[in-house]
């Protein structure tokens, strides 16, 4: 009964209550600081910082919904970009929504371009906006100690929004280990610079990824290598229908006639919806 | 009202070949009807039609147009299309007002064509309603005669037409190229990149292409049916006829887009045969069946059968087919056109020999399908350009033209001033249309042949054309045909007619018009 009756007794005073929030929050004692927090926001409803710091405080918590309430009713009193929007914009990633996170974040990049820009390139990746994205992660590339990471990451928004030529710039240079990298170069340079170019890159990349198998065969059958292309489209084809008519013409090149026939009937079936 | 007075875009860079040093503003305004809302019509005018009106010896302009969409109705004098008569020196004079062509829907291609014989050309505009058939009554003027002519497409959208004899009695039958099914009362409202913008094709059915038969005193009887054509429905954008297998019976290839294309197989009794499948084309070796858009065939490998190219959109690549005979070859590899075009969106493409070195060249109509004001709007526009071929079944990339980046749409390459080198004349989407003078070599000699009769073939030395007048998309040439003679003293000549008579000429010298009559 006796620390209740403190309790009450220091609502009345929002400095006091202030200087405990603050001290709670940096012990990581979320409870303690939201329950100051939301005693300043009920005591001082003028003051929007308590909000803002009660926002931070269930961010921290990672009770990032809620958080997301509070800073909006701060952002209510349209403040200048700051550090809320660039926590806004992290809960609504951790949210996992990306799309809402962009505004935010955008904002929070004229408040502090070193520390928003990487988590607005995520945002407009998790968007699919992946050009912008791509530029993001550019931009990220000159405050961001992941170098190679980042790089790697614009490479691949860059190869999403098709901007070969870009993706190929970032690529190029690249330690690339990793299958996804090593089939989204390769086929960055088929489409770049002719199949051939990118062979190479696709056949390591085809051991582990079947997207790669699919190119792989596609970029063989077009330097009419069909049976070489074979193998690799016979097994991508089972994921891909539209595969079903470079197969056919593989099958026909190898002098298998009747699978042909047969490839290209199933090829023009699974198509029919879409006709 | 005069071409040329205004806008002169200076070309920027030298190197490559000079083919242009300007391009020039025409008379004439594409009218999109696109307003706030994207409804897909608008992103699809443009043809061209090429025809000399008045036998003056100098080709002249036509342009359909747009209108206000939903109505895709004319409402005033900026929708209406165009005749514009050449006066010499690039210079053209609108002549729309009294020629009875103006029209009163939503216009989109021009097919001209002599169906009745009388010696002038005749015009067959496709729109959004429909078809109309304009007679040349030879004064400047023309008469819409659809009705009379008893040809009606049921109101389907077409964008495209080519005039042939398909059973070669000696008149011009008339295949129309029809796209979707589009109600305006049921457009949705489709979203590109977060922001509103044209619909995917997806979205729309698809409708059959129909065939009229001539019936030689000025009507024309419906045969698609009869004729294997209402059997397959498809999103036509452009077709292309040639007799694609030697046995002297022109066939139909038609670009879909993103369903299979068509080539309809002449049977020589009357029918068609769809064998896109069996001869290699209904889509490209991917197995994605592209945004296929304009087409044309030409002979370009100069080995005596005529080949396919037609446009797509950005990362689609332009297919390349060659016609090895029995089937055609998927050439985009091996020809470089797959590289080349990756970053590109086409819609009008025309082979010719731009600088009349005896090898075909190809020219696009460059401009993306989406909205200026969509999320991609700043990336919509793009150049003219045209890529040289070296001669050995391959091309480079020649350059752009020296016109404004825009949304292209219609072209055509003829010899507007009959220079000997092939001017280009492009539509833009609410732009002008544009005249690029051909600036070829003076070195090089040219020839050109006066065939007007559709189908014939027409060698000039190891050179092979078809006269064919449609051209790549929703447009139209009935000119003579061009050919660049290098550094040839003289040349043989040989002209082939559908009904097998063939006329020759020998050692014909360069830099003049051969009329051939059978």
């Amino acid at each position: 009964m006796i620390p209740l009756l403190l309790f009450f007794f220091q609502v009345a005073d929002p400095a006091l209550l202030s200087q405990q929030g603050a001290k709670a929050l940096r012990a990581q004692r979320f409870n303690e600081a939201e329950a100051a927090y939301r005693q300043l926001v009920s005591v001082d409803p003028a003051n929007p910082m308590w909000r803002m710091n009660l926002g931070i405080t269930l961010h921290s918590a990672g009770r990032y919904a809620e958080a997301v309430s509070e800073f909006g009713q701060f952002l209510k009193t349209n403040p200048p970009p700051g550090p809320t929007h660039f926590l806004l914009g992290l809960s609504q990633l951790k949210l996992k929504k990306p799309c809402e996170a962009i505004g935010p974040l955008e904002k929070a990049l004229r408040w502090n371009r070193d520390q928003a820009q990487l988590e607005l390139a995520d945002a407009l990746y998790g968007c699919k906006r992946y050009s912008l994205a791509a530029k993001a992660y550019e931009a990220a590339l000159t405050t961001s100690k992941k170098g190679p990471p980042v790089a790697r990451q614009a490479a691949h928004c860059y190869w999403n929004a098709r901007q070969y030529a870009d993706a190929k710039r970032l690529f190029t240079g690249l330690s690339l280990d990793d299958p996804t990298s090593q089939y989204e170069f390769g086929d960055t340079l088929v489409r770049l610079d002719g199949p051939a170019a990118g062979l190479a890159y696709l056949e390591r990349a085809a051991a582990s990824l079947l997207p790669a198998r699919a190119e792989l065969g596609k970029a063989l059958l077009a330097l009419d290598r069909a049976a070489e292309a074979l193998t690799h489209l016979e097994a991508a084809a089972t994921a891909d229908p539209a595969l079903l008519l470079p197969l056919s013409k593989c099958l026909r090149a190898v002098g298998r006639t009747a699978e042909a026939n047969a490839a290209q009937t199933e090829y023009k079936r699974k198509f029919a919806a879409n006709q | 009202m005069r071409c040329c007075s205004r806008n002169l875009y200076w070309r920027g860079a030298f190197g490559l070949l000079a083919f242009s040093i300007f391009a020039a503003d025409l008379p004439f305004t594409l009218f999109t009807g696109e307003g706030m809302r994207h409804p897909l019509p608008a992103a699809m005018p443009g043809g061209i039609a090429v025809f000399d009106a008045d036998n003056d010896g100098l080709l002249d302009l036509y342009f359909p147009n747009g209108a206000p969409l939903p109505s895709g109705l004319k409402s005033s004098p900026a929708h209406s299309n165009s005749f514009l008569h050449n006066d010499g020196n690039l210079r053209f004079t609108d002549r729309s007002a009294d020629s009875g062509l103006a029209g009163s829907g939503y216009d989109i291609a021009a097919t001209a064509g002599d169906y009745d014989h009388d010696g002038l050309t005749d015009l067959l505009v496709s729109g959004l309603d429909g078809i109309t058939l304009y007679r040349n009554l030879g004064n400047g003027r023309f008469e819409n005669v659809t009705a009379k002519a008893g040809l009606d497409n049921h109101g389907r959208w077409s964008v495209g037409a080519v005039w042939l004899d398909y059973d070669r009695d000696g008149h011009l039958d008339l295949f129309v190229v029809n796209y979707v099914q589009w109600n305006p009362a049921t457009e949705r409202a489709c979203v590109v990149d977060g922001r509103p913008d044209f619909c995917h094709p997806r979205f729309y059915q698809a409708q059959p292409n129909a065939l009229f038969r001539n019936n030689g005193h000025g009507s024309f009887t419906d045969v698609s049916k009869a004729a294997g054509i209402a059997a397959h429905a498809g999103k036509g954008m452009a077709a292309a006829v040639a007799d694609f297998n030697a046995d002297g019976y022109p066939d139909i290839f038609v670009s879909n887009d993103r369903v299979f294309n068509f080539l309809f197989q002449n049977t020589g009794k009357g029918t068609f045969e769809e064998v896109a499948f069996d001869r290699g084309v209904a889509a490209p070796a991917s197995g994605d069946p592209p945004s296929a858009m304009g087409v044309d065939a030409q002979d370009y490998d100069n080995d005596g059968r005529p080949d396919l190219i037609y446009t797509a959109l950005r990362d689609e690549t332009f297919p390349l087919y060659r016609n090895q005979g029995a089937d055609f070859q998927d050439a985009a590899v091996s020809s470089k056109m797959g590289v080349l075009t990756r970053p590109m969106n086409g819609w009008g493409i025309v082979f010719a020999d731009l600088d009349n070195d005896g090898w075909k060249d190809l020219a696009v109509a460059r401009g993306d399908v989406l909205s200026p004001r969509g999320a991609r709007g700043d990336k919509v526009r793009e150049p003219l350009s045209w890529f040289r071929n070296l001669g050995n079944r391959q091309f480079a990339l020649g350059g752009n033209f020296a016109a404004p980046a825009a949304q292209y749409r219609g072209l055509i390459a003829a010899d507007f001033n009959n220079d000997g080198c092939l001017d280009l004349v492009a539509t833009a989407l609410a732009q002008p249309a544009r005249v690029v003078p051909g600036r070829c070599p003076r070195a090089h000699g040219w020839l050109k042949v006066d065939v007007r009769e559709g189908g014939a073939q027409v060698q000039v030395g190891q050179q092979w054309r078809q006269v064919s007048a449609t051209q790549g998309y929703a447009s139209s040439c009935q000119c003579p045909l061009h050919f660049g003679l290098g550094l040839a003293e003289t040349v043989d000549v040989r002209v082939t007619w559908p009904s097998g008579r063939i006329r020759e000429w020998k050692a014909v010298k360069p830099n003049q018009t051969l009329v051939a009559q059978p």
